[in-house]
């Protein structure tokens, strides 16, 4: 299994408050995180990498020995992101300058072919195949909640001035239940984990086009990145492009 | 940032406020020589040029407003990335803390807040500005309670940025308009709405609609009805809550159709003859769903009685005369069937009936006087109805029914009209009213309205007394006069840097202000005079007000210092008894058998005695510190304790050489 990290501040933003990475175990298992902090002076920027950080030391100290079944590696993640929540609202509440942070937090858990996914916030989550493209994860957001409200329409909530608020982010309330996931990993299908920055820029067919042309994995976030930054490029964008393709490969 | 000047004129005092998108400061404009609010937008806008226009282009619009309680913007200017709003400085607090530290208001009270603001956003509207953002956190009260919006476009321009949000927008969510809520466009009709949730807040001291996240909120915005505030306080006048209700309808077509339109119901709302309105409802039509507010002013309880009374005045009035029912009976019988039966009817009385009389004149007699003529005359059946009159008498008639003058069969039953004076209303209470907003209110209602101005600690402009008392009052007579406050009586606060503690207790006797004095260090004010003052000299300040001075304490005090040094003590035996013992031949053999057998055998150590000194905070070189005696090398640790400027020493004896001396001055260490 490949993969490929980049994360860009983009063409206006002066700070990347984008954080990205990809962890591996010597057994194979690996977590890939993607987060997007927000929240003033230096929160954004504090909150996004503390979370990629400590949820990384966490995944990295683990004894997988001892997890055998599904339930575990799920109890495991929500956990993880439930300590990283705490320490980010610790840290918030008691100094100033880090009041209101928060960040979105995409974690995939990636053990051969399945993979298990905490969602908390709009960075996204999509497996492409040949088939087409996926959103596997669903927004926390504002907008989101009043589609499935019924009280505005997908016209309305496509120019809706607050599709920016999001409902649920770490570190920014006292108690946090991230959205699991469960997805099969399947040959030819590529898992792309993803900002907003990237998402609101670049619609679902270019997004395939590059994923699934012959170009190498890194040259495919590249342009993934350069896309959106040629359609403004307003926001930070992080990209985390993980080809299952070669799992058989690699695993006979 | 505190201390530091921008713009090249606006030198930083202190933080006063903190916004999601900005902070604000106090500071002060040292080309005006006056305090300025200092909006200063924690915003990167660095790249972002048409995000950048767009908030210069609406801080510029709000520029243009000037109302009374509109904080006034007066600069807008940028200096590296940081971007910044000069505004009016209100010292006082927003209308959201004020709420939360008096809680619900009273009608009285609310209603003059409420009409200050609605009469900002009115004349926003005049000007084409919609604020997109009323909420009570954009509303600051001043000391006198007169209420001031601020904030105009601003903070929604920002918010449409691309930076994503958390639930710290709720704030914004409670006020949000159902088309602000589904992402339309905010319109003047949006500003109402938001205003009428501030009127449930300022009445009730809650929000209406409250829930854990901005989107359930949002979603009461748009589905549920808004709450009674009469079922929280029955005694709010239906009224009031009609403009809560109406402002509020969801459709925007129901509502008020401009701020105007409101401030002039406002205006009335608390009078009298809308003590009886009905709620506030929708009814539909057939074709076009319609409002149809069923808001119609009740007409006055007087009015009413009077109208009542004088129906059957014209119907008495109107009998077809004695002369032309003899001369037409049967012609008018031949027209219609309906006329003949009235006639007949109206005919049988006089011809059956028994005697009849005229009805004499008793206008102006009292009722029992009046009633005794009308019984000469021998008419014996009468009903009294009492109707205002300007003219007669209280308690005097002012005319029958039939008139005087006319022939009456003498059963015929008599109403007289029973004068009960001039007009009245019943006056309310208006203290703890604003003075404005009251006497507009009233205005061509009484005789005269005057007001005359007092010192008060109740805000300035609010009625503090009023002359009559409330209750019935003929409003043509009634010489309305209301004492209103003109707030604090204000003194000038001498400058009192320099003065002594005896001065200051002398000024504190003659001034009345109330001086706390703090004590602190100066290296440059001599110990007992006044470094500053809170307010300034000069300054204008309410009698008895309180002043806070800072007296010096002369120069600081270093802390003292603790001086630690290890030094190493020797034993260094005096071996001079040793020798000779070894040299001792006569014991020579038995001691080398002993020296043999018992390896390391060596005589008893000679203790030595050593004697540590200290000179320092505590303790005097010509005292022994420590005294004790050492047999072997021993590391001792001396501490000596340093005030500012002190010289210390210490020195170690042992036995009677002194082995270590040492001089340290409190500044040769750290």
């Amino acid at each position: 299994m490949r993969f490929e990290v980049l994360t860009d501040i983009g063409r206006k933003r002066t700070v990347n408050e984008d954080s990205a990475a990809v962890y591996t175990l010597p057994n194979g298992i690996m977590l890939a995180v993607i987060a997007d902090g927000m929240g003033g002076h230096l929160g954004g920027d504090y909150a996004s990498s503390t979370a990629v950080r400590v949820i990384g030391e966490q995944f990295m100290e683990l004894d997988s020995s001892k997890f055998e079944a599904e339930d575990n590696w799920a109890q495991w993640l929500r956990e993880a992101v439930i300590y990283v929540n705490d320490l980010l609202y610790t840290h918030a509440n008691e100094n100033e300058a880090y009041k209101g942070m928060g960040t979105t937090l995409e974690a995939a858990l990636i053990r051969g072919r399945s993979c298990l996914i905490s969602h908390t916030g709009d960075s996204r989550v999509y497996a492409i195949d040949g088939q087409g493209v996926r959103q596997v994860t669903r927004d926390h957001s504002y907008v989101n909640a009043l589609l499935d409200s019924g009280e505005i329409t997908e016209q309305e909530a496509a120019v809706h001035p607050q599709r920016n608020w999001i409902m649920k982010a770490i570190g920014s309330e006292k108690t946090i239940v991230p959205d699991l996931y469960t997805l099969e990993l399947e040959d030819d299908m590529y898992m792309l984990i993803c900002t907003d920055g990237l998402s609101n820029k670049v619609n679902q067919q270019s997004m395939s086009d590059i994923v699934l042309s012959g170009a190498a994995l890194r040259e495919k976030t590249e342009e993934l990145v350069d896309l959106a930054n040629k359609m403004g490029g307003e926001d930070n964008i992080s990209v985390i492009l993980i080809d299952s393709t070669e799992v058989e490969a690699i695993n006979p | 940032m505190i201390g530091s000047r921008i713009g090249g004129r606006y030198e930083i005092v202190k933080n006063i406020g903190d916004g999601g998108m900005s902070k604000v400061y106090l500071a002060h404009d040292v080309i005006l020589d006056r305090d300025v609010a200092i909006k200063v937008l924690n915003y990167d806008f660095a790249n972002e040029e048409s995000l950048k226009r767009r908030f210069k282009r609406e801080a510029l619009s709000a520029t243009s407003l000037t109302h009374p309680h509109i904080v006034d913007i007066f600069d807008v200017g940028e200096e590296g990335e940081l971007h910044y709003l000069v505004m009016e400085y209100i010292e006082g607090q927003t209308l959201k803390k004020f709420i939360q530290d008096n809680g619900a208001l009273t009608p009285k009270q609310a209603l003059p807040i409420m009409l200050q603001i609605v009469s900002a956003i009115a004349n926003a509207h005049h000007n084409g500005i919609v604020h997109r953002d009323v909420k009570p956190q954009n509303i600051l009260m001043d000391s006198d309670g007169n209420a001031k919006i601020t904030d105009f476009g601003i903070a929604m321009a920002l918010s449409a940025t691309a930076h994503t949000k958390t639930n710290s927008v709720i704030g914004t969510v409670h006020y949000l308009s159902p088309e602000q809520a589904r992402g339309g466009m905010a319109t003047k009709k949006s500003d109402i709405y938001s205003l009428g949730i501030v009127l449930y807040e300022l009445l009730s001291g809650e929000l209406p609609f409250t829930a854990d996240t901005a989107v359930a909120i949002a979603l009461k915005h748009l589905q549920e009805e808004t709450p009674s505030v009469k079922s929280i306080f029955p005694s709010i006048p239906q009224s009031l809550e009609n403009v809560i209700l109406k402002a509020t309808m969801k459709d925007a077509t129901y509502r008020y159709d401009s701020a105007d339109e409101m401030y002039d119901d406002l205006l009335t709302v608390l009078s009298p003859e809308r003590a009886n309105e009905q709620r506030f409802a929708i009814l539909f039509d057939d074709d076009r769903t319609r409002a149809i507010p069923i808001v119609s002013e009740t007409p006055k309880f007087d009015s009413v009685e009077v109208t009542k009374k004088i129906e059957p005045v014209k119907l008495e009035q109107s009998p077809p005369s004695p002369k032309k029912r003899k001369k037409w009976p049967f012609i008018v019988g031949g027209i219609a069937g309906v006329a003949i039966l009235l006639l007949v009817l109206s005919l049988i009385p006089g011809v059956l009936g028994p005697k009849k009389a005229v009805i004499p004149t008793v206008a102006g007699m009292e009722e029992a006087e009046a009633k005794d003529v009308l019984t000469e005359s021998g008419f014996n059946s009468f009903i009294s109805q009492e109707l205002q009159s300007d003219d007669i008498k209280e308690g005097e008639v002012i005319k029958t029914i039939p008139e005087a003058g006319k022939k009456r069969a003498v059963d015929s039953e008599i109403t007289l009209y029973i004068s009960i004076g001039k007009e009245k209303s019943l006056l309310a209470d208006y203290i703890g009213s604003n003075a404005e907003t009251t006497m507009a209110s009233l205005e061509g209602q009484f005789k005269s309205i005057e007001s005359e101005e007092e010192f008060s600690d109740k805000p300035k402009g609010t009625i503090i007394g009023q002359e009559p008392d409330a209750g019935e009052v003929i409003p043509s007579e009634t010489e309305l006069l209301f004492t209103v406050s003109k707030g604090l009586e204000m003194k000038i606060l001498d400058n009192l840097i320099g003065y002594d503690e005896g001065r200051l207790d002398d000024y504190e006797k003659s001034s009345g202000f109330q001086i706390n004095i703090r004590k602190e260090y100066s290296s440059t004010v001599s110990e007992g005079r006044v470094i500053s003052q809170t307010p300034n000299g000069k300054t204008e300040i309410e009698k008895g007000g309180k002043v806070e001075v800072v007296v010096s304490k002369g120069p600081a005090k270093k802390p003292d210092k603790l001086i630690v040094q290890k030094v190493t003590i020797e034993y260094v035996p005096d071996i001079v008894e040793a020798v000779p013992r070894e040299e001792d031949g006569d014991e020579s053999d038995e001691e080398d058998d002993g020296n043999n057998s018992e390896v390391v055998q060596q005589p008893a150590p000679v203790p030595q005695l050593i004697r540590i000194y200290i000179q320092d905070k505590n303790n005097k070189m010509t005292t022994i510190f420590e005294e004790f005696p050492i047999t072997e090398t021993v590391e001792k640790t001396i501490s000596l304790t340093l005030e500012d400027g002190q010289n210390g020493a210490y020195k170690v004896m042992r036995d009677s050489e002194k082995i270590f001396a040492e001089v340290v001055n409190y500044n040769d260490t750290k």
